[in-house]
């Protein structure tokens, strides 16, 4: 250990600025670079020669009181000051950059925020949908109220072709709108079907949001008037394609007891699927193993569905896995990061009465590390510093991609 | 001319002695001398392996007058444990590409060196490292430094360094505002 004495040295001025550039490239979490550059002049300008390094996404945790975030490169947990419109509000999405989508009320208050420099773009509060059946007998377009469970974004909110997808519940389960934009949230045909998650992919060949649904096909949804979606005037128009699936050999294996829930992951230019079973333990979830599956386009010779096929290690990546907001990582670009290790949360299944419910308490305790390569859930002393429990008044925690 | 000629004579003695050791022998600026492993200070420091190489090595001490006594020990020390450890293939290429391939972190010993360093030590041995191009030495104290921030608000650093702030008060507001998320207030 270093001696408590007093430093004589002249910290501040004393060291060359490439010193201090090599000290900033072992400081991998922005807000160590944000505080070395506070500290004085001489380390301000030798840190503005330095491009911010690339962020893991943060674990944010957030609270009516004092909200957190987790830097997984780092290990350390700070404060993170919310932008006072969100603060108590139930975080609900994440975008590249900062952004969260947050839900200022139970059944409304919808907005999408940027953590870092606190814009926001209001989303509307109610969908719009064709109610077939009226008293006069014709049908109408009806609003009714809607409950937010995820917000993915196609691009920043800000943007002029951004596109928000919405898991709902309400009378279909999938909405549409554009952020600053649309009044209303715009729905397709009634949507019943069960959907697990909804991520939107950038480098697949075909451009969209992905819903998974609970038999594990897919629908992509693109905006159908591409080039006019960024004038007001012209109304959203969305169109979809359903992607059949082969059914997995083992697809409906429910073991008594156990349950799975999905989502998706974009990597290397391919879909993943993961599959993450779990137990209920005295009313509490208990994840048991993940696996993870590739979707494979359909074969040439005449077979018309695509499948999915099982990876059983991640190949130099690690999973962010979160609803909406999943990510895979190259680890080689990281510090801090473990191999073929999935990072998960509580968030299996969506508790409805949490949100509508007064004085709820969001609790999470099913969250941590699961090794690919050991196929086990990482003890408390292989999972560094990540935290295992946490609880809240007001939303539960969420991965920010900064 | 017996002298002069006896003189020649141990120059030459000397020459061949100084090619066959296997230490080079380093003065402080403040006139003190080390003997440090040949091979590891070729391996470790570029401005070494050059001055070795070039036969600017002076038995009786090398001058490095930029360099204390305290930073040359440690230097000296840090070599030496060097050529005892089993250098693996990989600490030197990371050493040599620190600027782009992650940083391979410190072995248990490296981390035991600058752990005892006390925060002048460290800021010496930083500066000799630089002076003497030992990029492995230099990534392994500069990583030190940065522990000491990390998870540290910019107050809790400059008490760590001993570092006056000075900013005014205006300034100081004016980046609270432009970082809101960063600071937390009560």
């Amino acid at each position: 250990m270093a001696r408590r004495r007093k430093p004589c040295r002249d910290w501040s001025t004393g060291l060359p600025p490439e010193l201090l550039g090599l000290v900033l490239h072992h400081l991998p979490c922005l807000i160590d670079r944000v505080y070395f550059a506070c500290v004085c002049r001489a380390w301000r300008s030798a840190a503005k020669d330095e491009a911010p390094p690339r962020q893991l996404p943060w674990l944010v945790m957030p609270s009516p009181g004092k909200t957190s975030f987790f830097a997984q490169q780092t290990g350390c947990t700070h404060h993170l000051r919310l932008p006072e419109g969100i603060r108590g509000a139930r975080l609900c999405g994440s975008h590249d950059g900062g952004w969260v989508a947050a839900a200022g009320e139970a059944w409304g208050g919808y907005a999408a925020v940027n953590i870092i420099s606190g814009v926001q773009v209001p989303l509307p509060n109610r969908i719009s949908f064709f109610h077939p059946f009226t008293v006069r007998g014709n049908g109408c377009r009806c609003k009714h109220p809607m409950l937010l469970r995820t917000v993915t974004f196609s691009a920043a909110p800000t943007s002029a072709n951004c596109i928000a997808a919405a898991h709902i519940a309400s009378v279909c389960n999938i909405a549409f709108c554009r952020p600053g934009m649309d009044e209303h949230w715009l729905t397709l045909s009634q949507e019943l079907r069960a959907i697990e998650d909804i991520i939107y992919c950038r480098s697949l060949p075909q451009q969209g949001f992905y819903a998974l649904r609970d038999t594990e096909d897919l629908v992509v949804y693109a905006a159908a008037n591409a080039v006019a979606i960024s004038n007001k005037s012209t109304p959203l128009v969305m169109s979809f394609v359903h992607h059949r699936f082969e059914k997995r050999v083992d697809y409906s294996l429910n073991r008594p007891g156990s349950s799975v829930s999905r989502y998706l992951v974009e990597s290397r230019g391919k879909l993943l699927m993961v599959l993450r079973e779990y137990s209920m333990r005295a009313m509490k979830r208990c994840t048991r193993v993940f696996r993870i599956f590739e979707m494979a386009e359909a074969l040439p010779h005449g077979q018309a569905k695509a499948s999915w096929v099982e990876l059983h290690e991640l190949q130099g990546r690690a999973l962010f896995l979160g609803r909406g907001s999943s990510r895979a990582v190259e680890v080689s670009q990281f510090s801090g990061l473990q191999e073929g290790v999935i990072y998960y949360l509580d968030d299996a299944c969506f508790d409805i009465s949490l949100v509508v419910g007064s004085g709820g308490k969001f609790s999470s305790s099913d969250m941590g590390l699961y090794s690919m390569a050991m196929n086990k859930r990482l003890t408390r002393g292989e999972a560094g510093r990540f935290p295992r429990r946490f609880a809240s008044e007001c939303s539960p925690p969420l991965w920010l991609p900064i | 001319m017996e002298v002069d000629k006896g003189k020649g004579e141990a120059e030459e003695t000397r020459k061949v002695a100084e090619a066959d050791r296997d230490t080079v022998t380093l003065k402080s600026s403040d006139g003190k001398l080390f003997e440090v492993s040949k091979e590891a200070a070729a391996r470790l420091s570029t401005v070494l392996a050059g001055m070795i190489a070039g036969g600017s090595i002076d038995d009786n001490g090398t001058d490095l007058k930029q360099i204390g006594s305290e930073a040359l020990e440690n230097v000296v020390d840090y070599c030496n444990k060097h050529a005892n450890s089993i250098p693996s293939a990989a600490l030197i290429s990371s050493s040599i590409s620190f600027n782009t391939a992650p940083f391979k972190e410190p072995e248990e010993w490296e981390r035991k060196f600058v752990d005892r360093l006390s925060h002048d030590a460290l800021f010496d041995l930083v500066e000799a490292a630089n002076f003497l191009g030992m990029e492995r030495l230099l990534d392994v104290t500069c990583h030190k430094i940065s522990e000491m921030m990390k998870g540290k608000s910019p107050d809790q650093i400059r008490e760590v360094f001993n570092i006056k702030n000075d900013y005014t008060k205006e300034e100081l507001e004016e980046i609270r505002q432009e970082l809101a998320w960063a600071f937390y207030d009560d």
